[in-house]
């Protein structure tokens, strides 16, 4: 009877950590704020998680601000502030190592972790579909500097992936 | 010793002697039927076939968890999101429920159950990935592999079942790996690895009274202890941790000895701890390491506080562990001067190069490595075992090839060694075999 019992409690138990997985995503993609950001990608192949494209970003590396390896503790938490510019595309404008106070109006702030030497955003992978591996990877390798990413902001700075953009092609999935 | 603890090869040879020994009228009737009923000689069969049902089973639910995994890699794409959610959590529902169904409900095909229960636990680290895909999640596949080991505890757990649980060791390892930073330093998490797995994967071990688990536990922890803290602290804190570790599985090894049910865990523990005390003694004996050493024990009070803080913690929870073992049961132990060498020795060959330097460590480590080959020998005459005999033999001979080409001796001092090893270990195992002849004889 007991083994009964604990066999359900197991079970709702893993049912409970598949839907928390995509938890923290979800909410940011339905109340985030939307934003676009520069991306230049590498395309691997993982066995576990299928087909996917690597994304770097310019705001990972924000040469506008000096940013430098030296100055960050491995793993540690940092508040990188956007601003959009005239073409539509959000920027670094500031980086501090809490959530600042005063944020400019019209700004958004995207929390990453500080590792490899860049600021990661858990933005680093764009599953695609194995039947349009080939037609992704020959758009990204000739418009590399032309490839954007839409993504959402929450409040918290968590961020979420919604499509890959190059020129007028839109790649959401 | 619990009948279920019996070997079933022992149990089968002993269901076709009994019938020629009550030939020979060495047993009775009624005494041969006694052996049977205390034995379950009946089901030796059964059993047998049930094992190998289980297996079967077990095999099937694994190339259907394979399948279902390479799905996940297929990524697919032409249905909607909730309707891929649907189908994740339908498929890993259907097959526990299909085997609660069979096991609890039916309960006519227990073993199919299980090997149901265990696809379902398979299943679920694929919907782990499966989801991550959906959402685009990023991050390395060691918190895919850490949130596997926790959902396969969970079942583990709560059926006490071996095939959960060897996927919880296992995927917990992964996660370490994960976490363990090949290219840019370990996660602070993976500090608290030793002891996170320990709580949880030890008591898993007796829930399901398995030594497969045992060994898959203990080997778990061997590897992964000494990683972090020589990644962090360096050499020292290798050997420390895994002396300290050492000496938890002696002290674990005696305290399972006093248990009825657990009885058969205490040698599996006690050869662990040791085989891991003398690789890593063995290892010290060198000159190369124990300068290293030394080096590394001369900085450490510099660097790394707080990681040094935490590797203290657990050698100081192991060296008592392996205190209080000794200390209740020195008086029911058969061979307390081996384990005494072993532990003490252990953790005194780590902290001698202070006091010391490099050549005191290799002396106190090479006099402890004879003292512990002689102690072996000299246990394997007062107790009759052989394999304490040519263990003991076995780090003598290491001990003696180990120097003889470390000091590059000229070739003909080096061939007296080598021909005087050999000699001496033929010679001794002879004595041995002989001595083992007359008891024999004696107890006969």
């Amino acid at each position: 009877m007991r083994k009964k019992s604990y066999l359900i409690l197991a079970i709702v138990f893993q049912c409970a950590i598949i839907a928390a997985v995509p938890g923290p995503k979800l909410f940011t993609q339905l109340t985030g704020k939307t934003v676009t950001i520069k991306t230049v990608p590498v395309d691997p192949y993982d066995f576990m998680s299928g087909y996917h494209v690597i994304l770097r970003y310019e705001i990972s590396q924000p040469r506008s601000l000096e940013f430098t390896a030296s100055r960050h503790q491995k793993h540690s938490t940092l508040y990188n502030i956007l601003i959009e510019d005239e073409n539509g595309v959000w920027n670094s404008q500031a980086i501090h190592s809490t959530y600042p106070e005063d944020i400019p109006d019209g700004a958004v702030v995207i929390k990453g972790k500080y590792q490899h030497g860049r600021i990661e955003y858990g933005l680093g992978k764009f599953f695609i579909p194995e039947e349009n591996r080939q037609e992704i990877e020959h758009d990204l390798r000739m418009n590399q500097r032309q490839a954007l990413v839409d993504i959402k902001v929450d409040r918290f700075g968590n961020a979420a992936l919604l499509r890959l953009r190059i020129d007028d092609r839109v790649y959401d999935y | 010793m619990e009948v279920g603890k019996v070997s079933s090869s022992f149990r089968k040879q002993l269901k076709r002697t009994i019938p020629l020994w009550q030939e020979q009228g060495l047993l009775t009737e009624q005494q041969g039927v006694q052996l049977g009923e205390y034995y379950r000689l009946d089901h030796v069969k059964t059993e047998s076939t049930q094992l190998l049902l289980s297996i079967i089973y077990t095999v099937g639910a694994v190339l259907i968890g394979v399948g279902v995994i390479s799905f996940v890699a297929a990524h697919w794409n032409h249905i909607n999101r909730p309707i891929k959610v649907t189908l994740l959590f339908a498929t890993m529902l259907s097959a526990h429920g299909l085997g609660y169904h069979l096991w609890f409900i039916n309960g006519k095909y227990p073993r199919l159950g299980h090997a149901l229960i265990f696809l379902g636990t398979l299943i679920f680290g694929a919907n782990v990935g499966l989801m991550a895909q959906v959402f685009h999640i990023s991050g390395g596949s060691g918190r895919m592999f850490g949130v596997w080991a926790i959902g396969a505890a969970a079942v583990a757990y709560a059926v006490r079942s071996i095939p959960n649980a060897t996927v919880a060791v296992v995927m917990a390892f992964l996660f370490f790996i994960g976490f363990s930073g090949i290219w840019d330093g370990p996660d602070r998490v993976v500090f608290w690895y030793p002891f996170v797995a320990a709580l949880v994967l030890v008591p898993l071990v007796y829930l399901c009274n398995s030594r497969w688990l045992l060994w898959l536990v203990m080997v778990n922890l061997s590897i992964t202890s000494p990683v972090i803290f020589g990644e962090q602290v360096g050499l020292w804190g290798a050997y420390m941790i895994s002396i300290g570790l050492g000496a938890a599985f002696l002290g674990w090894g005696i305290f399972n000895s006093r248990s009825r049910s657990f009885q058969h865990f205490s040698r599996h523990c006690m050869n662990a701890g040791a085989a891991l005390v003398l690789l890593f003694l063995y290892l010290l004996s060198f000159g190369d390491c124990a300068r290293e050493l030394e080096m590394n024990l001369r900085h450490l009070f510099y660097d790394n506080r707080v990681i040094l803080s935490m590797g203290l913690g657990y050698l100081i929870s192991a060296a008592a562990f392996y205190a209080i073992s000794i200390y209740v049961n020195y008086k029911r132990m058969d061979d307390v001067l081996t384990v005494l060498l072993l532990g003490i020795g252990g953790f005194a060959a780590g902290i001698v190069g202070l006091v010391a330097g490099q050549v005191g460590t290799m002396i106190l480590t090479n006099v402890l490595l004879i003292a512990i080959a002689f102690s072996l020998i000299r246990a394997s005459f007062s107790e009759e075992d052989r394999r304490k005999f040519w263990c003991g033999a076995v780090v003598l001979g290491a001990v003696i090839v180990g120097r003889t080409l470390e000091f590059e001796t000229g070739l003909l001092i080096k061939a007296i060694a080598f021909t005087g090893s050999g000699v001496g270990v033929i010679i001794g195992g002879v004595l041995f075999e002989n001595f083992m002849k007359k008891k024999k004889v004696i107890h006969a």
